[in-house]
């Protein structure tokens, strides 16, 4: 497909899309890889990094590498059950925003505005804190902050899509709203909402770690999060345990930077404009014409 | 010394995938200073980004070969440096679309202005008062100098973009379907005063358009292009009334007259893709009139008059 | 279907005309500005068309000629019930459909189709032709089986020209050229069988080698098929090639009606006569004058009486004042202008002065 091909043409696009599914990948597998179990040590605490455990041990000498494969699931799985209930919410509130207009627009754009001006974190503590804290509550929470700049983003984006030329000629045929949205409209926001959809991966990594490491995430389960505020908990820090902090910390940013060039570069690739080239000042090259140019 | 000569001009356009178009395939073409050409051609034959590499006003994904000279000065040889040397000064350019030409946000009279006080010519306050005058040379009233662009009507704006562009007083002046987008009656005072100013002024003008009409009512000359390559070139009556090519043929058969005399007909095919390498003459599939020697590319021939077809060279064939 | 036939199947109703528009108005309100709210003022209105009549007949290509800002697209849009009309009466098939609602509209979208301007923006860049030419199809469900509804799309791909039928059916727009998206969305109309087509400016943006193609395929669908055109266009020239009658808005109102031989090559009103003058031409005797000064007035500042007076050249006191009427021109009675010294109207008051003098 064209875009595939646009895609694949920048480097920094690939880079971004080998990091997201090598560490979709990972979490998909994690049982399988990891080396050690992470329920029973396998070492002595805080071991340093060694040839029999990569990334050390924790303070109950639980191996880290298991542990941050383990994390990757679950941060991971956040990350993505968030961002589709993010990219539901502010995708369908954006067509509708978008392509009824008048009253409904507004009422949108009102609700959007009210949740934007919420502060996410704090918010996200209360309602962690009043709700529960197993993992479909974190999604929920991370979700229900997170939909508006979609919203935003795809309401822009039907607002043109309405003008062309095929959604005027689908009306003039006889299509009601509902066949326009779902053969015109839909199709050609799907790209948009495969990108939203990554970069709020992005954000929704992070802000589990953020309430895991206050205390809010599942405790059932490891993620990334959990690791940090147990390595903090149990002093790492001043054991100079730096294994049990900084691997899941790069993982974490290594995700979003990943997520983040893949959406971007999504984003970029639909709309060429957003690029430069038409701005900056006009470079041809010079050619030496060969004889067979006239030929 | 011709004021405007374009000697080989080849032009690619490179997509992203590799694969790269020849849009402009080895042109030549003088102009004398006072000339009024006009340049016929349909989407694609690469008039306009002839006229664009003309101004060096190509993006960073051409490349050129070849070479333009206003004035005897070199546009191309050293790329962007010399293009921004002769740029508005030595010649400019209309715009299609007014308004996509002006900025929205300065009043009119300072745009005018401003090339003037760029270029080094004038003050801010001699640019001011000049642009007044180039207004009322346009035809407008020296007060739209304090109006913004989306004040006036399309034809005004029009005219505003030409005292634009005589800012600096250029010999030679381009237009890029300079009255697409405007009225009929619009058209024709646009057209009568392009044609009328290059009188006045000395200008050269080159103006490129796909409407046989407003070359017939404004130029002197006609320059037919195809499939990025000029096919036929003389004085505008003689191309349109008794033309040697049969690409302009065809074309005039298949152009639609206020006056109908005789069916439409419709020119079979489509034009070649410039981005697969085109040998011998670039019409010959569609043409009525090909024969064995059209596998070779053949070559503007003819004093006053000229024409790029083989079936010429014949002298049987007409 | 052939025009015999088409007649055949006219529905019973008042009138035997396919298309009937009666005082047509259509007036857009525009936004208020704050001083307007300020001092409670209503907003501009904007009044694209003020009282338009016309009619279209099957087997007829009707040519609207104006421009920008004339109206013409809004009078053909209203007329297809694409735009709610303020004020006059739209009948189709003889019958009343000026004030329906969206919901009793949507059958009548298989009697009257539009053709729009732009084939390059007109078809959806992700659907491959057949998809594109079913779609029609599919809306109103018609579709049937798969190859029922392959059928259909071939056929139509035949009238249309585009052969073969099994390529084209699989091409992608960006695969065809402007004339052949032209083409793909008239056959994407001519599915559900209509009786009229409205064409908006079918070939500004194709390459002129390539307008006479669809020209043609225009002029035959209406001699084979027997379907009503009404065919919007800026350019004379083209509406001389192919059409019956002309008819002429400016600034929302006609100004001139009647074959298209005879509006042409010998017009009544000034503003026909300037711009029938005004068209780019090959062979010309003398150096074209300019002649009309001025451009068209926005359609928020309607000029008094008529109102092409304030750059009419023949402009009196009386044309300041009163609005002339579409009356038939004095000399040729075939031909209606709105000009009070062009029509009857001028012949019947100055007989009447004659009288009391």
């Amino acid at each position: 497909m064209r875009l595939a091909r646009l895609l694949l043409h920048r480097p920094t696009i690939v880079a971004g899309i080998i990091i997201v599914v090598l560490f979709t990948v990972v979490a998909v597998l994690a049982p399988v890889l990891e080396p050690y179990s992470i329920t029973r040590a396998s070492g002595e605490a805080f071991e340093p990094p060694s040839a029999t455990h990569l990334l050390g041990t924790d303070d109950a000498g639980v191996d880290m590498l298991s542990l941050v494969i383990a994390g990757a699931q679950n941060s991971m799985l956040v990350g993505f059950a968030a961002a589709f209930v993010a990219v539901l919410i502010g995708g369908t509130l954006g067509i509708v925003a978008g392509y009824k207009g008048s009253w409904r627009e507004t009422t949108v754009t009102g609700v959007t505005d009210f949740f934007l001006v919420i502060p996410a974190l704090p918010l996200m503590i209360v309602l962690a804190a009043l709700f529960g804290q197993t993992i479909y509550h974190i999604v929920l929470v991370i979700g229900l902050l997170s939909w508006m700049s979609v919203t935003y983003v795809v309401r822009a984006q039907v607002h043109t899509l309405k003008e062309r030329g095929f959604v005027a000629r689908a009306r003039s045929l006889g299509a009601g709203d509902l066949y326009i949205i779902r053969r015109h409209i839909l199709p050609h926001v799907a790209p948009l909402l495969v990108a939203q959809t990554v970069l709020t991966v992005a954000s929704a990594v992070f802000f589990e770690a953020a309430l895991a490491f206050i205390g809010l995430g599942d405790p059932e389960r490891v993620s990334w999060g959990t690791i940090i505020q147990n390595a903090f908990l149990h002093s790492a820090v001043s054991y100079g345990a730096w294994w049990a902090i900084v691997p899941p910390g790069v993982c974490i940013a290594v995700v979003v930077l990943g997520s983040f060039l893949v959406g971007q570069g999504v984003e970029e690739a639909m709309n060429p404009r957003l690029g430069s080239a038409h701005v900056s000042p006009r470079s041809f090259r010079l050619r030496r014409a060969r004889p067979e140019d006239a030929a | 010394m011709s004021v405007l000569e374009v000697s080989g001009l080849h032009v690619w356009f490179d997509a992203p995938d590799g694969r790269s178009a020849h849009a402009v395939r080895g042109v030549d073409l003088d102009v004398e200073a006072g000339e009024r050409v006009g340049v016929l051609g349909e989407s694609g034959c690469g008039k306009t980004t002839m006229i664009l590499a003309a101004m060096g006003l190509l993006p960073s994904f051409a490349s050129v070969a070849g070479e333009v000279r206003l004035d005897g000065v070199s546009v191309l040889e050293r790329g962007e440096e010399s293009a921004r040397a002769v740029r508005w000064t030595r010649a400019a350019m209309v715009f299609q679309g007014a308004m996509s030409a002006m900025n929205p946000v300065y009043r009119v009279g300072k745009q005018i202005a401003d090339p003037m006080v760029v270029h080094g010519q004038r003050s801010a306050a001699e640019a001011r008062r000049r642009a007044g005058e180039l207004l009322e040379l346009v035809g407008l009233p020296a007060s739209v100098a304090r109006r913004y662009p989306h004040e006036l009507s399309g034809g005004m704006r029009q005219r505003a973009v030409i005292a634009m562009a005589l800012a600096c007083e250029p010999r030679v002046l381009f237009a890029d379907e300079p009255t697409t987008a405007l009225d009929v009656v619009v058209q024709a005072q646009i057209g009568d005063l392009l044609a009328e100013l290059a009188g006045r002024l000395g200008l050269a003008l080159v103006m490129v358009t796909h409407d046989i009409g407003m070359i017939a009512e404004t130029s002197a000359r006609a320059v037919v292009m195809y499939a990025g390559v000029v096919v036929e070139d003389g004085p505008t009556i003689a191309v349109l009334t008794a033309p040697r090519h049969p690409y302009t043929r065809l074309l005039l058969e298949a152009t639609p007259v206020v006056n109908r005399e005789r069916p439409l007909v419709s020119i079979p095919g489509t034009p070649p893709r410039l981005d697969e390498p085109i040998s011998g003459c670039a019409f010959a599939p569609r043409c009525p009139q090909a024969f064995a020697a059209c596998t070779v590319r053949p070559q503007l021939r003819g004093e006053g008059h000229a024409a790029a077809c083989h079936a010429l060279e014949q002298g049987g064939l007409p | 279907m052939s025009a015999a036939d088409a007649a055949a199947v006219r529905p019973a109703g008042a009138g035997g005309h396919l298309l009937e528009v009666r005082d047509l108005a259509v007036h857009f309100t525009l936004k208020r500005s704050f001083a307007d709210r300020l001092a409670r003022r209503g907003g501009q209105v904007a009044r694209a068309v003020d009282g338009v009549s016309l009619t279209l007949d099957r087997g007829e290509l009707l040519a609207l000629v104006g421009e920008s800002g004339s109206g013409k697209t809004t009078t053909a849009l209203a007329a297809l019930r694409l735009l709610q009309p303020t004020a006059g009466t739209v009948l189709l098939e003889g019958r009343d459909v000026t004030a329906l609602g969206p919901r009793e509209l949507r059958p009548l979208r298989r009697r009257a189709q539009l053709i729009h301007q732009d084939p390059y923006a007109a078809l959806d860049p992700r659907l491959r032709t057949r998809d594109l030419i079913a779609e029609a199809l599919r809306i109103h469900g018609l579709a049937g089986s798969r190859e029922a509804e392959r059928a259909t799309v071939h056929e139509a791909l035949e009238k249309v020209g585009l052969t073969p039928v099994e390529a084209f059916a699989e091409r992608y727009p960006h695969q065809l050229s402007g004339g052949q998206r032209q083409r793909v969305a008239v056959a994407g109309s001519l599915v559900l069988g209509p009786s009229l087509l409205v064409a908006d400016e079918p070939v500004s943006m194709l390459d002129v080698s390539v307008r006479a193609g669809i020209l043609q395929l225009l002029d035959e669908l209406r001699r084979g098929e027997g379907v009503g055109i009404l065919m919007i266009t800026h350019d004379l020239a083209t509406a001389a090639h192919v059409s019956d009658r002309v008819a002429v808005m400016y600034h929302g109102n006609l100004v001139e009606l009647g074959p298209a031989r005879t509006v042409i090559d010998a017009p009544r009103h000034p503003y026909t006569q300037a711009l029938i003058y005004a068209v780019p031409r090959v062979h010309r005797e003398e150096e074209r004058v300019r002649t009309l000064p001025g451009e068209p007035p926005d359609a928020a500042h309607v000029p008094s009486g008529c109102r092409f007076h304030p750059r009419c050249p023949l402009c009196e006191q009386r044309c300041r004042v009163e609005v002339p009427e579409l009356l038939p021109a004095t000399g040729d009675p075939g031909v209606l202008v709105a000009c009070h010294l062009r029509s009857g109207a001028a012949a019947r008051s100055s007989k009447r002065e004659e009288s009391l003098s």
